[in-house]
C-alpha cells in the first residue's frame, strides 16, 4: 500500500491550522527531528510572527531503564511560552509516548494556555489516551510496520519492517 | 584490564566514567554534545529533568571537597535522583576500615551510583572492578591519575568558546607532576584532535617521560604561551614550598604567574581558564582571572550540565546493560 | 624425612642436565642415604630399595632459593613454614633461604633454631636462616652476627630497609667481614625512591603513581660497593633491577670485589607495563622496570653474572584487595617457579644451561655450601622434569597459602615430577 506524500500532508495540516495561526500569542513547537522538519515547513507557511521552538525529549523518554540514554541528544531551543498556545508538531503519532514526554518536557520550562497537537501522519495503535487535534491523514498499518519520515529534503515517508 | 574499556558496555555504551583515557573521540564528542543540552536546560525555571527519578546516587568523599561535592549532589538531584552524601575522609576508614569493606557495607543499601573522589590513584578503577554489577561509578577525582569530568567541563568550555579541537594550541600551566586534572586534560585533548598540547612549569613540577602523552614540556612562559590560544592555570597548592619542590611563592608567581603581561605571550584572543579554586596572586593575578580573556566562571557554570550529562549517560549505559542481560537470560529460557 | 640405615634409591634412565659438571647426557643416579654415590653405572653390590624411572624427563640439580618469605613465625594468615616449603617442594626447590622480616625477626639463636626446626618438621624442604644485618631489621644497631651464625645462618640481610646513616652500613660491613659472614642487601635511597610504588617512567607518569626512579638503586649500590671495597665484606646484593644495576655491579667484580648480585624471577618476566590497569599483584619490592632492564637482566643471567630467586611474599587476600598504592608488596611464585622458569627458556629468552646455573651451582657458590650440583659424594638434591608436559595451577592447586599469584588458570610445559632432598623423595607429582 503506498504511503502518502509529505508534501501534500504538511499542506493539509495548514489549511486546519490556519484558524490558530492567526493568534497573536500562538508559538509553534517541532519535536526532533521528523517533527522539527515538519514544523519549519509549517512555519514557513503560516507565515508565524514568534521564533520556531525545536524540541529535543531525550531526557523525558519511558524507555530510559531499557536503552539509556540516546546518542544523538540535540538539546532543546524554546522561546518563552508562559501562557501561549503551543501548536506542537510531531511526524509519526503511534503510542503517544512521544507527545505524552514533549508535554512533560513543554511543562518543565513553563505554563502554556493551550497546547494543540498536529502530526503529519496518525498511524494508530495507541498506548496512551493521546489524540492529534490536527492529522495530515489517517491511515491503518500493522503494529510491526514502522512509518519513518526522512529528511530534511525532500521529505519522505518509508515503511519500516520491525523484526519480531 | 585494559583501565579505560570497564568504561563501557557490550554496545560501547558508556557505564562507568572513569578517565578520559582511552575512550574514542565519539564517546568524548557525546559528552561533549550532551552536557551542552543540559545547558538549556539550566536555564529554565524547572531545572530538573526526570532522567533518574527513583535511583540513589551515594557520594562516596574520601578526601574533603565541599566544591566537587556539592555540584554532584545538585547534578543528582536535577537529574531527579535521591542522593546520599558520605563524608568517608572523618569516618570509617580512618578507623582501619579496609576499601573493600567499606563498599561492601555500602551495597546491603542498593545504591545505583557511586561518585567518588578518593586519594590513591586507581581507586575509581578499584571500586568499578568491585561494586555490584549495575551500579555506575562516577570518578571525581583519584589520587594524581584522573579528573575527567573537571577535564570534560573544561573541554565543554573550549568547545563553545573555540568551536573545534583540531587547529588549537592549548598550554597547561603549573603543577603537573601532582595534578590529576591536568591528566585527564591532555588525554582529552589529543583524542579530541588538537595537535599542540603543552606543559609549562619548572623541572620539578613536570612529571618524567610527560612526552610520552604526546605534549610538549616547556620551563618558560614565553616560548611556552607563544602562538597558544588556551592557558589552562592550575592550582600550586602551598605544601609543595616545603617539600624540595619550588624555592618560594615569589619565585614561582615572578616565573609562572599569569599576569597581562605574560598573557600577552599567548594570541591575543587567548582564552583563560582555571579548574580552581584560584590562588590569586600565586598562579594568577586577579586582573587576568577577572579580565576580558577568563571564561573561569563559564567553567564553573558548565560543572553542573556535564555532571548531569555523565551521570545520565553512565545511569543509561548501567540499566541498557541489564536490560540486555534480562534479554539473553529470557532468550536462553 | 626420616634417615633409614641403607636406604639405597635408584633413578634410571634420566637425562642428567647440569651445566656446573658438564652433564648433559641419560645417566642413571646411585643413591645411598644422603649422598650420590655413582653415576653412570651402579655401584659393586648395590642393591635399590626403590628405582625411580625417569626416561623421558630431564634430572637437574635440586634448586636452591636465595630469598624467600615463609611468613611464620608471625604471619600465619599469609602463610606457614609447612605451606611455603611444601610450595617449593612443588617447584624442585631443595633449599631455601628463608629470610629474616619474620616476627619476631631472627636476630636471635632461638628464633633461628624454631624456623630450621620447623622446616625439618614439615620435611618439604631445607630451610636456611638469613639472620637480620641489624638488631630487629632497625638499620641502627648492629645484630648478634656472629651469633646468628653459629645458629646456623648462612648469611645476613637487611633486605630494603634503610640503615640509619652510612656509618652503620660501614660498621656492619667491617664486624661482618671479621666473621666471613655473608651480608644481603637490597641497595635503595629511601629518599630518591620517594614513596614510589612502581618503576619511575611514562606508565607510573600515565597512571599517576608516584614512582621510583634507578636512582635511587643505582646510587644506594654505589655507596655499598665502595663500602665492600673498603671492608672487605663479602657482599651479596639481592634482587638488582635496572639494567645500570647490573652494569655496576660486573663492573665492581672486574675490579676485584667480592660482590654476587641475583635477580628475581618477576623482573625476568614482567615489567611497568605489567602494573597497567592497576593490577595489584605487580605491585610488588624491588619493583619490575622498563623492558630494556629487563632485556639486560636477562643477559645477566645468560651470561652467568646473575642468580635466580623466587622473592616469594605470600600475601592473604585483603592484602592485595586495595588500590595500588595502598595494596601490600609481594608476588607469590613458588608453586610454578619452574614452569615460567622453563617458559623464559622456550622463549629464547633464557638458555637452558644458564636458567639451571642460576639456580643451582651460582646460588650455591654465593652461599659457599658444596650444592647444587649432582657429583659423587654430593648431597643427593635432585629434581626430575618432564619437559613435555602440560601443567596449569589454579587457585585450588596451590600449595602456598598465598593469593597473590599471578600465573593462575595459565597454560605451561614443563612440570617437575619428582624432588629428591637428600635422597628421599619430597614431592612427587
Amino acid at each position: 500500500m503506498s504511503l502518502p506524500q509529505p508534501e501534500q500532508l504538511i499542506a493539509n495540516m495548514a489549511k486546519a491550522l490556519t484558524p490558530f495561526a492567526q493568534q497573536d500569542d500562538v508559538v509553534m513547537i517541532g519535536i526532533h527531528t521528523g517533527g522539527a522538519w515538519v514544523a519549519k515547513q509549517l512555519h514557513e507557511q503560516l507565515n508565524l510572527s514568534s521564533e520556531l521552538g525545536l524540541l529535543d525529549i531525550s531526557f523525558y523518554r519511558d524507555d530510559f531503564s531499557q536503552n539509556g540514554l540516546h546518542p544523538k541528544v540535540k538539546g532543546s531551543q524554546l522561546p518563552d511560552i508562559e501562557n501561549k498556545t503551543i501548536i506542537l508538531v510531531d511526524d509519526v503519532i503511534m503510542s503517544g509516548r512521544t507527545i505524552r514526554a514533549a508535554m512533560n518536557e513543554l511543562f518543565d520550562y513553563g505554563r502554556p494556555e493551550k497546547i494543540i497537537l498536529a502530526c503529519l501522519l496518525d498511524v494508530g495503535h495507541r498506548e496512551l489516551p493521546i489524540q492529534a487535534d490536527v492529522v495530515g491523514d489517517k491511515i491503518e498499518r500493522p503494529v510491526n510496520q514502522r512509518i519513518k519520515l526522512s529528511g530534511p529534503t525532500p521529505l519522505t515517508l518509508t515503511t519500516v519492517n520491525l523484526e519480531k | 584490564m585494559d583501565p579505560s574499556q570497564i568504561q563501557l558496555n557490550k554496545e560501547g555504551r558508556l557505564k562507568h566514567f572513569l578517565t578520559t583515557e582511552g575512550l574514542s573521540k565519539e564517546i568524548l564528542s557525546e559528552i561533549i554534545d550532551t552536557a551542552n543540552s543540559f545547558i538549556s536546560t539550566q536555564e529554565r525555571s524547572v531545572k530538573t529533568v526526570p532522567l533518574l527519578r527513583g535511583k540513589t546516587v551515594v557520594n562516596l568523599f574520601f578526601e574533603n571537597s565541599t566544591r566537587t561535592r556539592s555540584t554532584f549532589e545538585l547534578a543528582a538531584k536535577r537529574l531527579s535522583a535521591n542522593i546520599l552524601n558520605l563524608d568517608i575522609a572523618s569516618s570509617a576508614t580512618s578507623k582501619g576500615e579496609t576499601l573493600m569493606d567499606t563498599l561492601w557495607n555500602l551495597e546491603s543499601m542498593y545504591s545505583d551510583m557511586f561518585v567518588v573522589r578518593h586519594a590513591d590513584s586507581g581507586a575509581a578503577h578499584f571500586i568499578a572492578q568491585h561494586v555490584t554489577p549495575n551500579v555506575a561509578v562516577i570518578n571525581a577525582g583519584d589520587g594524581r591519575h584522573a579528573h575527567p569530568t573537571q577535564a570534560m567541563l573544561d573541554m565543554l568550555t573550549i568547545h563553545r568558546e573555540k568551536s573545534g579541537f583540531e587547529n588549537l594550541s592549548v598550554a597547561i600551566v603549573g603543577d603537573i607532576l601532582h595534578s590529576r586534572v591536568a591528566r585527564s586534560q591532555i588525554y582529552a585533548l589529543k583524542t579530541l584532535g588538537c595537535h599542540d598540547v603543552r606543559v609549562i612549569g619548572p623541572n620539578t613540577l613536570i612529571p618524567k617521560d610527560i612526552e610520552s602523552l604526546g605534549v610538549r614540556a616547556f620551563n618558560n612562559m614565553k616560548s611556552g604561551l607563544k602562538g597558544v590560544d588556551v592557558v589552562i592555570m592550575l592550582r600550586l597548592q602551598k605544601e609543595r614550598m616545603q617539600t624540595a619542590l619550588l624555592p618560594s611563592e615569589s619565585e614561582y608567581y615572578r616565573l609562572y604567574g599569569l599576569n597581562t603581561e605574560k598573557l600577552a605571550y599567548a594570541n591575543h584572543d587567548a582564552i583563560v581558564m582555571h579548574p580552581g579554586p584560584i590562588n590569586r596572586g600565586v598562579e594568577i593575578e586577579s586582573a587576568v582571572a577577572d579580565g576580558p580573556q577568563s571564561v573561569i566562571l563559564k567553567q564553573v557554570s558548565n560543572g553542573i550540565p556535564m555532571r548531569m550529562a555523565v551521570m545520565a549517560m553512565a545511569m543509561g549505559g548501567q540499566n541498557q546493560e541489564q536490560a540486555l542481560l534480562e534479554q539473553d537470560q529470557e532468550g536462553a529460557k | 624425612m626420616q634417615l633409614q640405615p641403607q636406604h639405597k634409591l635408584c633413578i634410571s634412565g634420566g637425562h642428567v642436565f647440569d651445566p656446573s659438571q658438564n652433564l648433559d647426557s641419560v645417566l642413571d643416579i646411585y643413591i645411598e642415604n644422603e649422598r650420590i654415590v655413582a653415576l653412570g653405572c651402579a655401584p659393586e653390590g648395590f642393591v635399590a630399595n626403590t628405582t625411580l624411572d625417569a626416561s623421558g624427563q630431564k634430572i637437574f640439580p635440586g634448586f636452591i632459593d636465595l630469598h624467600s618469605f615463609l611468613a611464620e613465625p608471625g604471619f600465619n594468615q599469609k602463610g606457614s613454614i609447612a605451606s611455603e616449603t611444601q610450595a617449593a617442594a612443588r617447584s624442585g626447590f631443595t633449599t631455601i633461604c628463608c629470610t629474616p622480616n619474620t616476627k619476631p625477626v631472627i636476630d636471635s639463636s632461638a628464633v633461628a633454631a624454631l624456623i630450621q626446626e620447623k622446616a625439618k618438621q614439615a620435611g618439604h624442604c631445607s630451610v636456611f636462616t638469613l639472620g637480620a644485618l641489624t638488631a630487629n631489621l632497625e638499620g641502627e644497631q648492629l645484630s648478634n652476627m656472629s651469633g646468628l651464625k653459629d645458629a646456623g645462618c648462612v648469611a645476613l640481610s637487611n633486605l630494603e630497609l634503610p640503615f640509619k646513616n652510612s656509618h652503620v652500613i660501614k660498621q656492619c660491613y667491617h664486624y661482618a667481614a671479621g666473621f666471613n659472614i655473608i651480608a644481603m642487601v637490597t641497595p635503595i635511597d629511601k629518599a630518591l625512591a620517594h614513596g614510589g610504588c612502581m618503576h619511575e617512567g611514562p606508565a607510573s607518569t600515565q597512571m599517576g603513581l608516584a614512582g621510583v626512579p634507578i636512582s635511587a638503586e643505582t646510587s644506594a649500590l654505589a655507596q655499598h660497593l665502595i663500602l665492600c671495597e673498603e671492608t672487605g665484606v663479602r657482599l651479596h646484593i639481592s634482587r638488582i633491577s635496572s639494567a645500570r644495576a647490573l652494569q655496576m655491579i660486573v663492573q665492581a667484580q672486574e675490579d676485584g670485589l667480592p660482590v654476587t648480585a641475583d635477580v628475581a624471577l618477576g623482573n625476568l618476566v614482567f615489567t611497568d607495563e605489567s602494573c597497567r590497569g592497576y593490577n595489584s599483584l605487580m605491585h610488588v619490592s624491588p619493583v619490575y622496570r622498563s623492558e630494556t632492564d629487563r632485556q639486560a637482566l636477562l643477559e645477566g643471567v645468560n651470561k652467568g653474572q646473575l642468580s635466580i630467586c623466587s622473592n616469594h611474599l605470600p600475601q592473604d587476600l585483603a592484602a592485595k584487595m586495595a588500590p595500588f598504592s595502598a595494596s601490600e608488596v609481594g608476588i607469590n611464585s613458588l608453586d610454578n617457579f619452574t614452569q615460567v622458569l622453563l617458559s623464559l627458556v622456550e622463549k629464547n629468552e633464557l638458555t637452558l644451561e644458564a636458567a639451571i646455573q642460576a639456580v643451582t651451582s651460582l646460588p650455591a657458590n654465593v652461599l659457599s655450601k658444596p650444592l647444587g650440583s649432582i657429583a659423587l659424594e654430593q648431597r643427593a638434591d635432585l629434581c626430575i622434569v618432564n619437559m613435555q608436559q602440560d601443567v596449569m595451577t589454579d587457585s585450588q592447586s596451590l600449595s602456598s597459602k598465598g593469593r597473590n599469584n599471578p600465573w593462575l588458570d595459565k597454560p605451561f610445559k614443563g612440570a617437575v615430577t619428582h624432588t629428591i632432598n637428600g635422597g628421599h623423595i619430597v614431592f612427587q607429582r
